[in-house]
């Protein structure tokens, strides 16, 4: 477990290291030159020049970079053009807003998918099995704004049963609002979680070990639970890793759709504001999201699975 | 044909017949089997692969696969017929009367469940055991089955076993609630000769001690002569041969069980040269519906000729 | 063998291996018969035929306001109604798929020409060369899709050069892990390796050899890509980031539409958006008889 561990974390690292570089290359080392982009064409050479300086462009690229990783190892992803204030105390903000919904859109994501996939691969072929291969099919071709437009429809505006968009002031309220954003996102990841769940739980279904199970004289629903799902949704942990990117970006778009404070609609502002440092330290919080899903799947695969612990 | 008793025999099998069904086409894959097994007796149920000996085993546990099903016959465990009151009669046998060991151990335990636990999930289910107790069980029923120092091996998985290792603990599972009937679904294949030769000696020891009677389905004549007292030999989905060990063995009256005797290293002479059967048993949906040997043998003549002149 | 520390896409786990996420396999017309392509086929031939035609078969200027007929519903002149600047929905919509469905097609391209080839080197040669690319790519597949498309077409501005660039550098890496794979199953075959003592060269090994016989998963791969890259386009000017106005686009309008949900006005929105999904669905199902078809080929 500690050696397996050392290497994920190794591996992880490195990965870490390449997202910083990539987004300082992104930013510093492109054509465009972000103080101009940031102030627009109307704006006077001086003006440009003086942002040049506060923002340190003016200095060779490698003390560049190095003043960036010494930033960010010191905790400073640098002042928000627009709001006028340091980025890390904007991100305090709204973090947690973002990490709150792609928790609960995971949460949808398996309570959708699990159920449904249990009940087609005991169903078998048939009905019911094309009937979800339909709806995954619809819901893998809706882009997430789309999704969440029309959940905004049907819930918000007919039926009434969420508000269609906000955050609300306390946490109920908070936890309230983010239901339809939520479960925009999970019905992104769900086509793809469902359908592996699908194939991995009807292959344990028909295997040997929950024959044995049921030899065993053990209640059929024990025989699902712990045989069956509990091999079967292994593969899920793997898809929600692959998923993972899927997450970030769909809590970027439904912050939009629903006008919730979080850290998508701070880039989004940040983009359309031309605030290139909120920009380029919301690029990299995403990216450090997907890299901690994709620790924390590994380690909860191996934690369902002890061949991958212990061998 | 069996051994004449005054007692209710333990499993009497009548007319058996199973349906397989490919491609929306039923094909017979059982015919007319009938047999029967007495308390503390060995019963060898023999036939190379696609006689359709597993999925005679199979249906005596209500464990067919989905595509097929019992379209025929009966089968009196106890003097209670297991295909009636749909499905429902194996429900009350499995584990308590009738118990099954899987062929493969290393596909057929639960690959991420420890092995203490799958020993005794069966009866601490039935009788509402702690943790604690199973464990002791569990313990008590490796020692049993001969697996060297149980409490280390107790929480293991079944990845970190040997496959003879692995076999014990199916067989301990099997007889954790002392059943009347074990099923054997070729259990000694997976495992070399000197393992083998303990793993037989292990279900004689059962079979006495526990009065259980065994249900041993095999292709291997050698197994079966060490270990049944009665034996019926399948062909192409029908029984062509039953009787004693002794009379089947000794004097066989029909040309494939000659074939299959031919055809099986002999203890009693080593080093006697090895005669495979001519062709195979042709797939389910390949052969007529009154397939029989002396097609096969008529299919591959030049070949066959030595192995039958000389019994 | 490179170990891939971030996976991205199904096939890449070897979850489905070369299936796309959904297949259907209904034939209710017997054997062989490939109800996928054909359904798929019409609908997605018909969109592209609407758009490629759609100076013909529109009666306005996609971009002509007429405020005095604005928020009108479906009429005569006007067969979908028009948007709150009078605009005609159905011109805007035939436009719009011009748009959106040629600049989906064609982003696919350069990722497909420069995966594959980086792919299939990768597989190939192994080595540094393919630690390098493999690591490259975890850490392109580390940044969240959206959020990297995102800033890329914020870094080179807005426009359909920038959404090229910007989907290009991102989705090269799905066909490169897609080739490589395939290529080291490849490799592996006698008949490369026959190759090989021949005396071929690595260039002509690759070319003639490799290249063709990983295609199959890289194509079906492309036909999902293309949904995607709808979705991207279309979220992107949803943002007001990707096609710039007055060039009509489905996801500005699904956009401009959304104002006007709370009066109780839908349509909108649910006819730029059925327009979204039924291009994404043909897409699917054209995909998915496209791998059958292909299957069925080898």
């Amino acid at each position: 477990m500690t050696r397996f561990l050392v290497r994920r974390l190794g591996l992880l690292a490195l990965v870490v290291w390449g997202v910083v570089t990539a987004t300082f290359i992104l930013v510093h080392a492109t054509p465009g030159d972000p103080a101009r982009a940031t102030l627009g064409d109307k704006a006077s050479e001086s003006a440009v020049q003086a942002l040049r300086a506060e923002w340190g462009l003016d200095q060779p690229l490698g003390v560049q970079y190095w003043h960036f990783l010494m930033d960010l190892v010191g905790g400073n992803l640098g002042t928000s053009f627009q709001y006028r204030s340091p980025i890390v105390s904007l991100l305090a903000e709204r973090l947690p807003t973002t990490l709150l919904l792609m928790l609960m859109a995971v949460t949808f994501a398996v309570v959708i998918s699990l159920p449904l996939a249990t009940w087609v691969a005991v169903r078998g072929r048939g009905g019911a099995d094309i009937g979800v291969r339909i709806f995954g099919a619809v819901v893998q071709g809706t882009p997430a704004f789309l999704t969440g437009t029309l959940l905004v429809i049907i819930f918000g505006l007919k039926l009434r049963w969420f508000p269609v968009g906000g955050y609300g002031s306390t946490t109920a309220e908070h936890l309230y609002s983010l239901v339809l954003p939520a479960l925009t996102i999970a019905l992104g990841i769900v086509p793809m979680l469902l359908n592996s769940l699908r194939a991995s739980l009807t292959d344990a279904l028909q295997s040997d070990f929950v024959a044995f199970g049921h030899s065993k004289g053990l209640r059929p629903a024990t025989v699902l639970a712990a045989y069956a799902i509990r091999n079967g949704s292994i593969s899920g942990v793997t898809i929600l890793g692959i998923q993972a990117g899927a997450l970030a970006g769909g809590a970027l778009v439904v912050e939009k759709v629903f006008a919730i404070p979080g850290m998508g609609s701070l880039m989004l502002a940040g983009i359309l504001g031309r605030d290139f440092p909120v920009v380029q330290a919301t690029t990299l919080v995403f990216a450090g999201i997907v890299v901690v899903v994709y620790l924390v799947t590994d380690l909860s695969y191996a934690l369902l699975d002890p061949r991958a612990r212990l061998a | 044909m069996s051994v004449v008793s005054g007692r209710q025999p333990l499993l009497k099998v009548e007319g058996l017949c199973v349906d397989v069904s490919i491609q929306g086409r039923d094909y017979a894959a059982l015919k007319d089997v009938s047999f029967t097994v007495q308390r503390a007796e060995a019963h060898g149920l023999v036939g190379e692969s696609g006689s359709g000996k597993s999925l005679a085993l199979r249906s005596l546990m209500g464990l067919l696969p989905s595509n097929a099903r019992v379209s025929g016959g009966s089968a009196f465990f106890n003097g209670t017929d297991l295909f009636a009151n749909n499905g429902r009669n194996f429900r009350k046998v499995r584990g308590t009367g009738i118990s099954m060991v899987f062929q493969e151990p290393a596909v057929a335990l639960n690959p991420i469940a420890r092995v203490g636990t799958q020993i005794t999930d069966g009866i601490a289910q039935r009788k509402g055991w702690s943790r604690k107790q199973a464990r002791e069980y569990a313990i008590h029923m490796m020692g049993l089955v001969g697996i060297p120092s149980p409490e280390l091996r107790v929480d293991a998985y079944p990845f970190q076993l040997s496959g003879g290792m692995r076999q014990r603990v199916m067989i301990a599972a099997s007889v954790a609630c002392e059943p009347e009937l074990i099923l054997c679904d070729e259990p000694t294949t997976a495992l070399d000769v000197t393992v083998q030769a303990q793993v037989l000696a292990l279900f004689d020891g059962l079979r006495a001690e526990l009065n259980a009677g065994i249900l041993y389905v095999t292709h291997d004549l050698a197994v079966v002569s060490e270990l049944c007292s009665s034996i019926s030999v399948l062909y192409a989905g029908r029984l062509v041969e039953s009787g004693s060990a002794a009379e089947v063995l000794g004097n066989p009256r029909e040309d494939y069980t000659r074939a299959l005797l031919a055809a099986t290293p002999s203890i009693d002479e080593p080093g006697q040269r090895l005669r495979s059967i001519p062709g195979t048993t042709p797939a389910l949906r390949d052969r007529p519906a009154d397939y029989s040997f002396a097609m096969r043998i008529a299919d591959h003549a030049p070949d066959s000729h030595s192995i039958l002149e000389e019994h | 063998m490179t170990q891939t520390l971030l996976p991205q896409t199904a096939s890449q786990a070897g979850l489905g291996g070369s299936k796309p996420p959904w297949r259907f396999r209904i034939r209710p017309w017997g054997r062989g018969s490939n109800v996928e392509l054909l359904i798929g086929g019409v609908i997605f031939g018909a969109m592209v035929l609407a758009a490629v035609f759609a100076p013909l078969l529109t009666p306005h200027d996609p971009t002509a306001q007429d405020l005095a007929n604005a928020l009108s519903g479906p009429t005569a002149a006007h067969p979908l109604g028009t948007d709150n600047l009078g605009r005609d929905t159905w011109s805007r919509l035939l436009f719009g798929a011009r748009s959106d469905l040629g600049i989906a097609v064609m982003a696919v391209l350069f990722p497909f020409v420069l995966g594959t080839v980086v792919g299939a080197l990768c597989g190939y040669f192994g080595g540094w060369f393919d630690t390098l690319i493999m690591r490259i790519a975890d850490v392109v597949s580390a940044f969240p899709f959206f959020v990297l498309v995102i800033t890329l077409v914020f870094v080179f501005g807005n426009g359909p050069m920038s959404i090229f660039l910007a989907i290009s550098i991102v989705s090269w890496v799905s066909y490169a892990r897609i080739v490589r794979a395939e290529t080291l199953v490849v490799r592996g075959r006698d008949f490369i390796q026959s190759c090989e003592t021949g005396g071929l060269s690595n260039a002509r090994i690759v070319i003639r050899h490799v290249l063709p016989n990983t295609m199959t998963q890289a194509i079906v791969f492309a036909m999902s890509d293309v949904v995607s890259n709808i979705g991207v386009i279309v979220t992107l000017s949803y943002f007001g980031l990707g096609i710039v106005p007055p060039t009509p686009d489905w996801g500005q309008m699904i956009s401009d539409g959304q104002q006007f949900l709370a009066s109780g006005n839908y349509s909108l929105v649910l006819i730029p958006g059925a327009a979204v999904i039924l291009a994404s669905l043909s897409l699917t199902f054209l995909g998915d008889g496209i791998a059958n078809a292909l299957r069925a080929k080898r």
